[in-house]
């Protein structure tokens, strides 16, 4: 009895182990959570959002100027015509016009 | 005295509307500033084009609206004046972008330092017009 009930055992802890082996494979090979750098995504759009940004980017284009580094020519040249916006960039937002004039 | 529904109406159509057009405004912003960053001064002046005609068609879409209350017209009017100056903050980026390109540092540097100015006032106006509304 013993002869049959050994490799039945074996089997089923061995069948165990796949399981709780291959769903923590699936769990590693999920794709990656969406980047969640957007932070200028403004759902009430409030004045102060628009605010905040327009001066952040005031002071981003003024250090910018004043870089005495040079500028990422071969990435500005590859990009001239591409509308598909740069890495971090809200660009399902950035598309089109709004229609509204 | 209590003011009629229409007028309540006339200004949640204003608010809605310079929600809608300075989340426009902030994305677009924040496009310019990553191209900025990026050192990407093609780029970036593109974008201040964009921006500005941003800025003008929602100055055009906010002078079509017809607030009926003072708070209402007043905003209107500092919203306008506030979009105008964001106009301008655009040709001012795109003018330091060129300049960049050209290797003009100094008069890209200069057109950098008006766009901070005017961001600074179109941004004040902004929020005026806004507290008006709440």
């Amino acid at each position: 009895m013993y002869r049959k009930l050994i490799p039945t055992l074996l089997a089923a802890g061995l069948l165990v182990f796949g399981i709780g082996a291959s769903g923590a494979t699936a769990e590693d090979n999920q794709p990656p959570a969406p980047p969640t750098g957007c932070t200028v995504s403004t759902p009430n759009g409030s004045e102060q959002d628009a605010a905040d940004a327009v001066a952040n980017a005031a002071d981003d284009v003024s250090q910018e100027a004043e870089n005495q580094q040079g500028d990422d020519e071969q990435g500005d040249v590859q990009n001239e015509n591409d509308q598909s916006g740069e890495q971090g960039d809200c660009n399902n937002q950035d598309d089109g016009d709004q229609g509204n004039d | 005295m209590l003011a009629a529904p229409g007028a309540q109406a006339n200004d949640r159509t204003l608010k809605a509307t310079m929600a809608s057009w300075s989340h426009r405004i902030a994305v677009d912003a924040h496009g310019i500033g990553l191209s900025a960053l990026r050192r990407h001064p093609r780029r970036m002046m593109h974008r201040a084009q964009h921006f500005r005609a941003d800025a003008l068609r929602a100055r055009r879409a906010i002078a079509a609206q017809k607030p009926s209350s003072a708070r209402g017209r007043r905003a209107r009017r500092l919203s306008l004046f506030a979009f105008a100056d964001y106009a301008v903050v655009g040709r001012e980026w795109a003018l330091s972008g060129k300049a960049r390109l050209q290797g003009r540092k100094a008069v890209a540097f200069r057109h950098a330092a008006a766009a901070k100015q005017f961001s600074r006032k179109g941004n004040r106006l902004l929020l005026s017009a806004g507290r008006l509304l709440r």
